[in-house]
């Protein structure tokens, strides 16, 4: 069995209100529905025959059955709405937990996880429970109440033949139970090939320029007519499975019907009792069953709930960083003074990658990074912005070491320009402003113009407010990597870490960029990993890296008399 | 819609046709029970014949197991027609978006393109499921009750004839308002996937300019707009239901006023108005059926119109099935291009550009950010079409070439490393599968890159995560080398494809380029001088998008000036 405590954590308080308004109206609907049968008949027993009907009694019982019939529609109208507004509460409520999680689970997990699938767990999942919420309440409320009901008048009836229901009805739902127990392989097998498609979808149509370029369209299109396939085959099943459950539960409805037709009128022979009875509970009981019906329809749409359900737990139980005991504080006033002490970091277990790194950098100070591609430079990057957390050694910046401190004042003294340029879908200006909620348009402006980025946005026809999105790709490489940086000056960071941040742009525009740099980075620390010679040239130091290890430090001329690494590095471009 | 299933129904006809048949059987059944039921209460048990009522029994049984294989076989031919309706019209899409230019493509944006493929299509899919199961016995159950009723009595079926106008009125106005309204809350839907989409792949931009708490009450915002919207649509769509019994129950009450009436005056039984309210009550379970299945609709409807929308989009570029006039006379120009300009939305991106590149010959272009060195190879393969001028290949306009011979000319290495998520191999291969196990190996090694694909574990089978980020800048652009080599086409164009590397990779790579890759031509853009410098031609653009010059290394060191302070900037390591 469940453990029903997992789930607690879905409702709060308010939902008893919700819960409560939607139990009296499932208990109104129901008393309404099956005392509007009684009165029906009780207006046909007055019509007795010609010239023998008391039309005032009659009017009064329409009446009162009127009255019934508004106050069932009422509620049921109200049940309804209630109880998907208490389903869609509660989606809106799991949405922004799992948003939130989002951002306690350690990077590494989204570098391993396939985006498609936590995009999954925020739109399907989610809707799925939704749903369920929204169906079960209706059904199982209103349900359980109208099973009391009618099994209290049967009871009063006769309790042989309720008896007789009684056992037909627990026979359907076996019968129910197993199939849905049969079929949940078939519904395995469905989410997989539903994933397959959605995966295939997201990766080659979310390519799709690629693989025109590529040629590769044919190709990739019988490969998807392949998928399409098996998703017909294993759909078209499950469907048919599922559908099973609704004619083969009728089927029994209808056997039941006929079991208390054929034994309740040989009861009614040998005990003698009065046609009236056995057509009152063929009423009643076709009631009972109803709901059973209804329940065991939606126990597949229950299934998915439930398996979507545990999707989100098992995404809301995933390990979180642990911010605790984070109480040191970076100064205000930082110097910016760096220092990394025998680290070692692997991303994957028993390979190291960086061992026993030792540099210190003092305050003000500009850092090249440069190394083979591979060597580990954006992984010093990682580490630095705590992307990752090291495995040995420490990392100190003015001498507090920043596994001491949170995250979010760590980063709040660092700007980082990522090697993947990222830009969201807004206009130019929300992606610039974006690092910095307290900056004004002209620092906007004036950013933009240090990144050599306020003419050509200038250019365009609606300057600054242009749209741009990951959609309608308007801007060239090199431009969309002038406003990340453009981005991250408008943070105005103590310490600046540029990875390949200028590696599409020209150098004729790199050295106005360096330029204008020069000027604001006068008071700041800053790391540059880059390739390009024109970058790194007039840094105070530079790390040579190589397979995670520092294998020369020093100023460009200091490197360049050594004849080492860095001198074959930069001389092989011309030779 | 309707347009659009009666398009994608074969070979799925049958199966509609037979199922919605099987239901109307069931439905008949189903009206056949009760009267035999009757019989055991008006005959069999006054009479207390039990082998009557066995009899009987055992007749219903045979009607009630009639009418589940019926219904069984309605829902498999059901699950069969619309799975393979919903599957033809996937299908349709995956191959019009195949034809689709990076104009149409960018129109849609692939977000759009991803939700229709997915859960659009499987709205219209509900749709037809539903109709076939349920849809086909609602006319046919009013109808067979209004037939009963009319034997009884013809003035009192008139209210059912009232009714029923009435209540398909009320369905259609619920179901027009739903459907605005419904739409509406999936635009904000879509808006909303957006948004946690970028959440994920800027999640290390976001958390190092600490905008997560920006980013949660966006998503916040957007969740509660959802609800809200999803609420409005709620009020209007759970009304359909109560409203539907609420007309059928006050016809009921009529029916049972002016039957007394008629009890009165000796024209009807009791027993007939008790028939007649059963009837109303058959009709009004199948109305409230149909009712609830109106809520499919407004899904189905918009889902209907974006799928529409795709499948009625003009290619914007047409090619032809064969390549037209091949000169058989041998070209010596592999390229020509001939005062070519082009517009993107109003934009002039190139301005008159002229140059011709012979059989053998590098070019190399070089130019400042945004001057349209991508363009310019986006033009060559006919991405887009050129707003003036004509681009010919081997002599022949680019517009003559089939898209197969066109596309199977060039080998291009993008300027952004994009990997799917495959394995290495099938990432490799994309462009070309015929290719053998060695010259994969050897297109890695010419690339650098088979070095860091051995340590993966499964070597050439490790499977790629979405975004590759386990794999460096660097690493990512050799693998994407790697798949331009592979491709194997006569013109190999590299867009910038070796900005993340180290100067002495970089050397490496043009070396074995040179020496290992059998391209005909070869075009590079770059940054750095020096991987151009070699190239027999260099084109140099302006920031404007006109063509500066053109010439050899030393020609441009000589002649234009924007060239040589590029170099000098580059040049004063020595
Ligand atoms: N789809 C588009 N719609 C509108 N404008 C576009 C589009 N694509 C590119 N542009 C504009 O055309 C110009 C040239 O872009 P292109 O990508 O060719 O530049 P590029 O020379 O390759 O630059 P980079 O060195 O940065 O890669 C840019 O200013 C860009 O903003
Ligand atoms: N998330 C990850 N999981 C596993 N391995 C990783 C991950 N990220 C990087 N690596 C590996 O770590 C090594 C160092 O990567 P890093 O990104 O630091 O290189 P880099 O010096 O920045 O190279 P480049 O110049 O190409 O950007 C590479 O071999 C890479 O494959
Ligand atoms: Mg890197
Ligand atoms: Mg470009």
């Amino acid at each position: 069995m469940r453990n029903l405590k997992n789930y607690s954590f879905l409702f709060n308080k308010k939902s008893k209100i919700y819960i409560s308004i939607c139990l009296i109206s499932a208990l109104i609907t129901s008393l309404t529905y099956i005392t509007s049968t009684l009165y029906i008949s009780k207006c046909i027993g007055y019509l007795i025959g010609k010239h023998n009907v008391n039309f005032t009694l009659l009017g009064k019982n329409l009446f009162i059955l009127f009255i019934l019939f508004l106050v069932n529609s009422l509620f049921t109208w109200v049940l309804s709405i209630i109880s998907n507004k208490f389903a869609n509460k509660l989606i809106t409520n799991l949405r922004i937990t799992l948003f939130n999680k989002l951002n306690k689970i350690p990077i590494f997990y989204f570098e391993t996880t396939s985006i498609g699938n936590i995009i999954s767990i925020f739109t399907n999942d989610i809707n799925n429970v939704g749903d369920t919420i929204s169906v079960s309440i209706i059904s199982l409320f209103s349900g359980i109440v109208t099973i009391i009901i009618c099994l209290i008048i049967m009871l009063y009836l006769n309790v042989k033949i309720t008896l007789l229901v009684l056992f037909v009805t627990a026979f359907n739902f076996l019968v129910t139970y197993i199939t849905s127990r049969i079929s949940k392989p078939i519904f395995a097998s469905q989410q997989q090939i539903i994933g397959d498609l959605t995966s295939f979808t997201s990766d080659v149509i979310g390519n799709q320029k690629l693989i025109i370029a590529l040629n590769g369209e044919s190709e990739k299109l019988s490969i998807f007519e392949n998928i399409n396939n098996n998703f017909f085959h294993t759909v078209k099943n499950a469907m048919f499975i599922s559908a099973i459950t609704n004619p083969v539960t009728r089927f029994l409805e209808n056997f039941s019907y006929l079991l208390i037709g054929i034994f309740g009128g040989i009861i009614t022979i040998n005990d003698g009792l009065s046609i009236g009875i056995i057509s009152a509970f063929l009423i009643y009981s076709a009631q009972f069953s109803k709901p059973f019906n209804e329940i065991s329809s939606i126990i597949t749409n229950i299934q998915t709930g439930f398996a979507s359900l545990d999707r989100i737990i098992y995404f809301l139980n995933l390990k979180e960083d642990n911010e605790n005991n984070k109480t040191e504080k970076l100064p205000e006033n930082l110097e910016s003074k760096i220092n990394f002490n025998n680290v070692c970091f692997s991303y994957i277990k028993d390979k190291p990658l960086i061992e026993n790194l030792n540099f210190s950098v003092n305050p003000n100070d500009t850092i090249a990074i440069v190394g083979p591609t591979g060597a580990g430079k954006t992984t010093i990057a990682n580490l630095l912005m705590r992307f990752y957390e090291i495995d040995k050694g420490n990392i100190l910046i003015d001498n507090i070491d920043i596994n001491k401190i949170s995250k979010n004042n760590l980063r709040s003294h660092i700007g980082m320009v990522l090697q993947d340029t990222w830009l969201f879908s807004g206009t130019i200006k929300e992606n610039i402003m974006y690092s910095n909620s307290k900056g004004s348009e002209e620092d906007m402006v004036k950013a933009s113009k240090i990144a050599n980025a306020h003419t050509f946005i200038s250019n365009l026809e609606k300057g600054y407010d242009t749209y741009i999105s990951t959609q309608n790709n308007i801007l060239s490489e090199g431009e969309k990597q002038l406003i990340s940086i453009a981005r991250t000056i408008f943070a105005n960071p103590d310490i600046l870490i540029l990875d390949e941040a200028t590696s599409s742009i020209d150098t004729l525009t790199e050295i106005k960029i360096q330029e204008a740099f020069n000027k604001i980075m006068k008071n700041k620390t800053s790391f540059v990993i880059a390739h390009r010679l024109s970058t790194i040239q007039n840094a105070t130091k530079i790390l040579v890296l190589n397979k995670g290890k520092i294998i020369e430090i020093g100023s460009h001329n200091e490197l360049l008399e050594k004849k080492g690494f860095y001198y074959n590095l930069y001389n092989s471009q011309f030779e | 819609m309707i347009q659009l299933i009666k398009n994608y129904i074969r070979p799925y006809t049958k199966n509609c046709i037979l199922g919605a048949l099987a239901k109307l059987v069931e439905a008949i059944l189903e009206l056949v029970s009760p009267i035999l039921m009757a019989k055991i209460i008006n005959f069999g048990i006054p009479n207390k014949d039990k082998s009557y009522i066995i009899q009987m029994g055992l007749s219903i049984l045979l009607i009630s197991t009639l009418g589940v294989i019926s219904a069984l076989y309605c829902q498999y031919s059901a699950s069969v027609a619309c799975v393979g309706i919903g599957g033809n019209i996937r299908l349709a899409i995956v191959k019009k978006i195949n034809t689709f230019s990076y104009k149409n493509l960018d129109k849609f944006g692939t977000n759009t393109l991803n939700n229709i493929l997915t859960s659009d299509i499987n709205y219209i899919q509900d749709a037809i499921a539903k109709c076939i199961r349920l849809l086909s016995r609602t006319p046919f159950l009013c109808i067979g009750a209004i037939i009963m009723s009319f034997t009884i009595n013809v003035q009192l079926t008139l209210i059912f004839l009232i009714m029923i106008p009435l209540i398909s009125v009320v369905l259609i106005i619920l179901m027009r308002l739903t459907s605005k309204l419904y739409s509406l809350s999936r635009k904000k839907l879509d808006e909303l996937t957006l948004i946690i989409n970028e959440n994920l792949t800027g999640i290390k931009s976001i958390r190092s300019f600490r905008k997560f708490s920006f980013e949660k009450n966006k998503v916040s915002n957007k969740s509660i707009d959802l609800e809200i919207s999803n609420n409005k649509v709620v009020f209007f769509s759970s009304l359909t239901s109560p409203l539907t019994s609420l007309i059928v129950n006050i016809g009921i009450i009529a029916v049972l006023y002016f039957g007394a009436i008629k009890v009165y005056n000796g024209h009807l039984l009791a027993g007939d108005i008790l028939a007649l309210s059963t009837y109303a009550t058959k009709i009004l379970n199948s109305l409230i059926v149909t009712a609830n299945l109106i809520n499919v609709f407004p899904k189905a409807f918009t889902a209907s119109v974006r799928v529409n929308e795709i499948l009625n989009e003009e290619p914007d570029l047409k090619f032809y099935d064969e390549t037209k006039n091949i000169k058989t006379k041998n070209n010596d120009f592999t390229i020509e291009f001939k005062n070519v300009s082009f517009n993107l939305l109003e934009n002039k991106i190139l301005k008159d550009i002229n140059f011709k590149l012979r059989k053998g010959e590098t070019l190399g272009i070089i130019g400042v950010t945004g001057s349209g060195k991508t363009t310019l190879i986006n033009l060559l393969q006919r991405f887009y079409d050129v707003t003036d001028g004509e681009i010919l290949l081997y002599g022949n306009n680019i517009k003559n070439y089939s898209k197969k011979d066109l596309r199977n000319k060039f080998s291009i290495v993008q300027q952004k490393s994009i990997l799917l998520s495959d394995t290495i191999k099938d990432n490799l291969t994309l462009g070309n599968k015929n290719v053998s196990e060695e010259e994969i190996i050897s297109a890695l090694k010419n690339a650098d890159a088979f070095d860091f694909v051995i340590e993966k574990e499964n070597n050439l089978n490790y499977k790629i995560s979405e975004g590759a980020n386990s794999f460096s800048g660097g690493q990512k652009q050799r693998l994407n080398l790697s798949r331009g080599f592979l491709k194997k086409a006569p013109i190999l164009i590299l867009d910038d494809s070796l900005s993340a590397l180290d100067y002495k990779t970089d050397k490496k790579i043009m070396n074995n380029i040179k020496n290992n890759i059998n391209n005909e031509n070869l075009i590079i853009i770059s940054q750095r001088v020096s991987s151009i410098m070699g190239a027999d031609k260099i084109l140099v653009l302006s920031e404007t998008g006109d063509l500066v010059n053109i010439g050899s290394h030393d020609y441009l060191l000589k002649n234009c000036d924007i060239y040589k302070n590029i170099f000098n900037s580059q040049i004063n390591l020595k």
